[in-house]
């Protein structure tokens, strides 16, 4: 137990605390002892639990009927004198022999609901210090509900109803595997809770990539969560260039493949590979995963999972390609090494500066009908308006690089700038002597529009839209609803600070399939199209929607769409849900149990084919 | 001339929610009368169903018979199929219809104690599916023990499908004895089944289970996987090794947990939501185990002269998979239809069921006639999400096209038999 002074994190006016948690999971060990890792989250006021001010766990396990004590709050520490009760000294861990310290940490439920606890706060801190504001949970609530030993059950996830993440437990080779022991499998799930507030529409039915990208985008955050520790980026360093003993390490051995095995080590590896369907493995086949651009298109990467992996894979593959760029620049000895400790720090930094880049990046993407391509190309405005010159790191350019090895390229051909790939700002008044496109759209109207409403109130949005819905290509005839306005404040590393207003609204639009193509498309001849086989009386549900960018004086910076009137998408959303069987079954919501249990190995069994039921 | 029978009578015993179906076949001459039946269990008693109904009805089976059947078939292993079959010291129903010394009893191969036929795998497969059958009556046993803790109406279907899927060692155990005795069939689908002396004049084809060498030739279909068929033995292994780590001892059991009584308020909603979300969970895995046990249905097509009489016990669709790729002419021309799983959504595939030509209207010369063994307000499924047994979607159909006969209409009565007739 280890009082530890509250502090303020850099970049951050909140003050931290620091608590003990499971570096990666239970199996990844240093001389024999589980790896574990330091993290600073937000201090407040904890109660039993612990249960905080976004978070509160409720260790009921439902398979037993029994609901653990919690530790007592007091045992927390206070917010002027926080302690970490499981931090351990130097010399106290030299005492502990190296199975009492394992079971110190295995076989005490208190040290679970810390783990949780961490790990679900470090995160949304992750989230809202990267995007600049505070975020709210889907359900409404103000805490998140979690249950570190859910139920004698496979299976891990978030759930919306319930307004909490469950964690499961199951029999391994040698005893019990606890999911909410895996650090990455907390974080995939926060990841869900906080993407399903921010863009709850990516769960709705539609494009292979849009099903892929919540499975894809929560493992992205895991792993360069996991990476930005340093005490685990050291232990991949040391498993990646095992013939160098001591501190030093050498550059040469720091290879693409060393990298990747030394990601792999620890990495799902509890789980085996029979069990293969919580997300360590997939993102262990991701790792393993060699640049193709065809792959995209082949039949096996068309299910949401093995898609999804693809994503990760380009995600990771351009984290290794940075760092081992960076790591080529730094100094080195005579015989080529660098110090261990230095390696470690740069991997967590730049995992760390990942991280932040992929999640600004979902300010930047459309609300609907998402495909890889606009994922890139969030990724890389979300990081250009913050971060100009990359020339430090290099991350656009080597995401650009690994994306484009796996058949991604971005959405934006264009770009702001000279930087390729970022989205295209609306067009603007034409530089005094140049006439403006014969084809360019009307010019935005700000004349009745509070610029200073526009950044915080959705009636005001909704009056931009209505003003603007020629300018902007909205569809006249459809339901039309502003999500929300998000004034955000983004700071980086080295002070810059960003004000922007987020905004988001979606169109709705429902027809019979047989009045797809009366649906007129201005400046266009193509049509939606119904899918072949469709009954023309079938109810057929059109998206469409935008991401708004205000900068600080209320000016529209970008519109970040998919429009419900582009013909080519819509009519290959509609045939892709249609082969996918979604009309058959009326509907396509489904939880986050039932797509984690889908991607289950072993899965469960089939339960017959939908168009052969009596529905 | 060939030796036919001139008349079919088919008897469907008012077991509930269950099947039991007796058919007599009349020949002219001394031949006389040919029984065959066709599963004997119950889960859920009719509403006016007397404690003695199973015994009542063996009796009436013995009756029938004269004492002696020719066929017995056990679709499969489900208690709602077989329960009747179970022993008791010589007074159970099951002594008494052991008693009648069935000359043929029919059984799918995945009771078979030795390999299936046409099985060419490793000789480990046999192994593997005792197992997994094994591993299923494990987890049937741990989920029927863990629902106690759940809200009532979710408890109850839980342990409803819990206990239709335990092992009824008694019955299975009868089963195997009887078939010694006589002549013991384990079929898949195509079987020949020699049964010109036993029914003469009557056709009878296997088309279903398909062995896992016939199921792998099915299109699109990727699990060739021994572990990966039907019973999916690392899914069950794993559910039985997960259930086994609350066996006698709990996860932590040091550690301080609170009575009942002192449950904080604030825990107090989402542990009721922790317990709905199991409850969902369990009722998903029983449902697994109902649903991969009813593919181990037998599926006969009886044919006398031009009249055909499908009985598919409870296959699904994939069991049904690889008759429907291969049978459709056969299939087209059925006249009755024994409609699978007492009437669910999943039992009937639509597939199947446009295949019948003899569907129409009331004018429809030589029209279906459709039998169902189920009952009202059964444990099975839930009218909200659709799932209701039987399902009224699929009854509406069977009503409007068909001549559609179930055991419910013995309901209100309490009779203990429906009788049908065809003259062949």
């Amino acid at each position: 137990m280890a009082k530890t002074r509250a502090r303020t994190h850099a970049g951050s006016a909140q003050p931290t605390r620091e608590l003990t948690i499971i570096g990666q999971d239970p199996v990844v060990r240093r001389h024999g002892r589980i790896l574990t890792a330091k993290v600073r989250v937000p201090i407040e006021d904890l109660g039993a639990g612990p249960r905080g001010y976004r978070v509160q766990i409720v260790d009921y396990d439902a398979s037993e009927n029994r609901l653990y004590k919690p530790l007592a709050s007091a045992a927390m520490g206070t917010a002027a004198a926080p302690v970490d009760p499981f931090a351990l000294s130097e010399k106290q861990t030299a005492n502990l022999s190296v199975d009492a310290f394992n079971r110190r940490l295995l076989n005490n439920p208190h040290f679970h609901a810390q783990n949780v606890y961490a790990i679900v706060m470090r995160t949304l801190t992750h989230f809202e210090r990267a995007l600049g504001r505070r975020l709210s949970w889907s359900f409404g609530g103000h805490q998140l509900k979690v249950a570190p030993h859910a139920f004698a059950e496979p299976n891990a996830y978030y759930s919306k109803q319930d307004e909490g993440i469950l964690f499961g437990y199951f029999a391994g080779r040698e005893g019990p595997i606890l999911t909410c022991l895996s650090h990455d499998i907390v974080v995939h799930e926060t990841t869900h809770a906080l993407v399903d507030g921010l863009r709850p529409r990516l769960m709705e039915p539609s494009s292979p990539d849009q099903a892929a990208f919540h499975e894809a985008f929560a493992d992205v955050v895991a792993l360069l969560s996991v990476f930005s520790l340093p005490e685990v980026v050291a232990e991949a360093v040391r498993a990646a260039a095992r013939s160098t003993p001591g501190n030093m390490v050498r550059i040469a051995e720091l290879t693409v493949r060393a990298f990747q095995d030394g990601m792999l080590f620890g990495l799902g590896e509890q789980f085996g590979d029979e069990l293969s369907g919580l997300h360590g493995s997939s993102l262990r086949r991701s790792i393993k995963l060699k640049p193709d651009p065809e792959l995209l298109n082949t039949a096996e990467y068309q299910e949401e999972h093995r898609r999804g992996e693809i994503l990760v894979a380009a995600m990771l593959h351009g984290f290794v390609d940075v760092f081992k760029r960076r790591l080529i620049t730094l100094g080195r000895d005579a015989k080529g090494r660098l110090p261990a400790v230095r390696v470690a720090e740069e991997g967590a930094d730049i995992a760390g500066r990942m991280l932040t880049m992929a999640i600004r990046a979902l300010d930047y993407l459309p609300p609907t009908d998402l495909e890889f391509g606009d994922f890139l190309s969030a990724l890389i405005t979300s990081d250009l308006e913050i971060k100009p010159d990359d020339s430090r790191y290099g991350v656009r350019e080597a995401m650009r690089r690994s994306f484009a090895a796996f058949g991604i390229t971005p959405t934006s051909k264009g770009g702001g700038g000279d930087e390729a790939g970022s989205w295209e700002p609306p067009e603007e008044q034409p530089p005094p002597g140049r006439r403006r496109r014969a084809k360019a759209a009307p010019m935005l109207n700000y004349s009745s529009i509070h610029r200073d409403a526009l950044q915080r109130d959705a009636d005001e949005v909704f009056r931009f839209l209505w003003e603007n819905k020629h300018a902007l290509g909205l569809c006249e005839s459809a339901h039309t609803v502003v999500g929300s306005v998000r004034p955000c404040l983004r700071v980086d590393e080295d002070g810059f600070s960003l004000r922007e207003t987020v905004a988001d609204y979606v169109q709705i639009l429902t027809v019979r399939a047989k009045e797809l193509d009366t649906i007129e498309v201005p400046g266009r001849r193509d049509r939606i199209r119904k899918p072949k086989g469709l009954s023309p009386g079938a109810s057929v549900r059109l998206l469409g929607g935008g991401a708004l960018l205000f900068d600080e004086f209320g000016k529209l910076k970008y519109h970040i769409r998919n429009s419900l009137l582009n013909p080519r998408k819509q009519t290959r959303r509609l045939q892709h849900l249609f082969d996918a069987g979604y009309f058959d079954r009326g509907t396509g919501q489904r939880g986050f149990a039932a797509l984690h249990l889908k991607g289950m190995r072993p899965e469960l069994p089939t339960a017959g084919r939908e168009g052969d039921k009596w529905r | 001339m060939a030796l036919t029978p001139k008349k079919l009578t088919i008897r469907a015993y008012g077991v509930g929610f269950g099947d039991c179906f007796l058919l007599t076949f009349h020949y002219a001459g001394k031949t006389g009368e040919r029984h065959a039946l066709i599963d004997f269990g119950s889960t859920q008693k009719p509403p006016k169903g007397g404690t003695n109904l199973m015994m009542a009805i063996a009796d009436d089976i013995t009756k029938v018979t004269g004492g002696h059947l020719d066929v017995l078939v056990a679709t499969h292993r489900h208690t709602d199929h077989i329960s009747g079959f179970a022993t008791k010291k010589g007074k159970g129903t099951g002594d008494k219809i052991a008693a009648l010394k069935p000359s043929m009893v029919i059984q799918p191969w995945t009771e078979r104690p030795d390999a299936p036929r046409k099985w060419k795998g490793d000789k480990g497969f046999n192994a593997a599916l005792t197992s997994a059958l094994a591993l299923m009556d494990t987890v049937a046993q741990f989920t029927f023990d863990e629902s106690k803790h759940l809200r009532k109406d979710l408890r109850e279907e839980v342990q409803f499908l819990a206990a239709d899927a335990l092992e009824n060692k008694l019955a299975v155990q009868n089963l195997a004895k009887m078939g010694r005795a006589g002549k013991a069939m384990y079929v898949s689908y195509g079987t020949k089944l020699a049964l010109g002396k036993l029914l003469p004049g009557v056709k009878v084809r296997v088309l279903g289970p398909p062995t896992l060498a016939q199921k792998a030739d099915v299109v699109n279909q990727k699990a060739t996987n021994k572990d990966e068929y039907w019973h999916f033995h690392s899914f069950w292994q794993l559910r039985a090794d997960t259930s086994a780590l609350r066996k006698g001892a709990s996860l932590f059991p040091r550690a301080e947990t609170y009575a009942a009584s002192d449950v904080p308020p604030e825990a107090r909603w989402f542990i009721g939501r922790l317990r709905q979300a199991r409850g969902d969970q369990l009722l998903r895995i029983v449902r697994a185990m109902d649903g991969a046990l009813n593919n181990t249905s037998v599926i006969l097509l009886m044919q006398v002269g031009k009249k055909k009489f499908l009985f598919p016990g409870d296959a699904q669709w994939e069991n049904w998979e690889y008759s429907l790729q291969r049978d459709k002419n056969d299939l087209k021309n059925v006249d009755l239809y024994k409609v699978g799983h007492h009437g669910s959504l999943n039992a009937t595939p639509k597939s199947l069921w446009k295949l019948f030509t003899k569907r129409g209207n009331r004018a429809k010369r030589a029209r279906l006639t459709t039998l169902m063994s189920s009952r009202s307000n059964s444990k099975h499924g839930h009218r909200e999400t659709h799932t209701e047994v039987p399902r009224d979607s699929l009854i509406t159909q069977l009503r409007r096209n068909s001549n559609f006969r179930s055991t419910q209409e013995l309901e209100n009565t309490g009779g203990l038999v429906l009788t049908l007739e065809f003259g062949l």
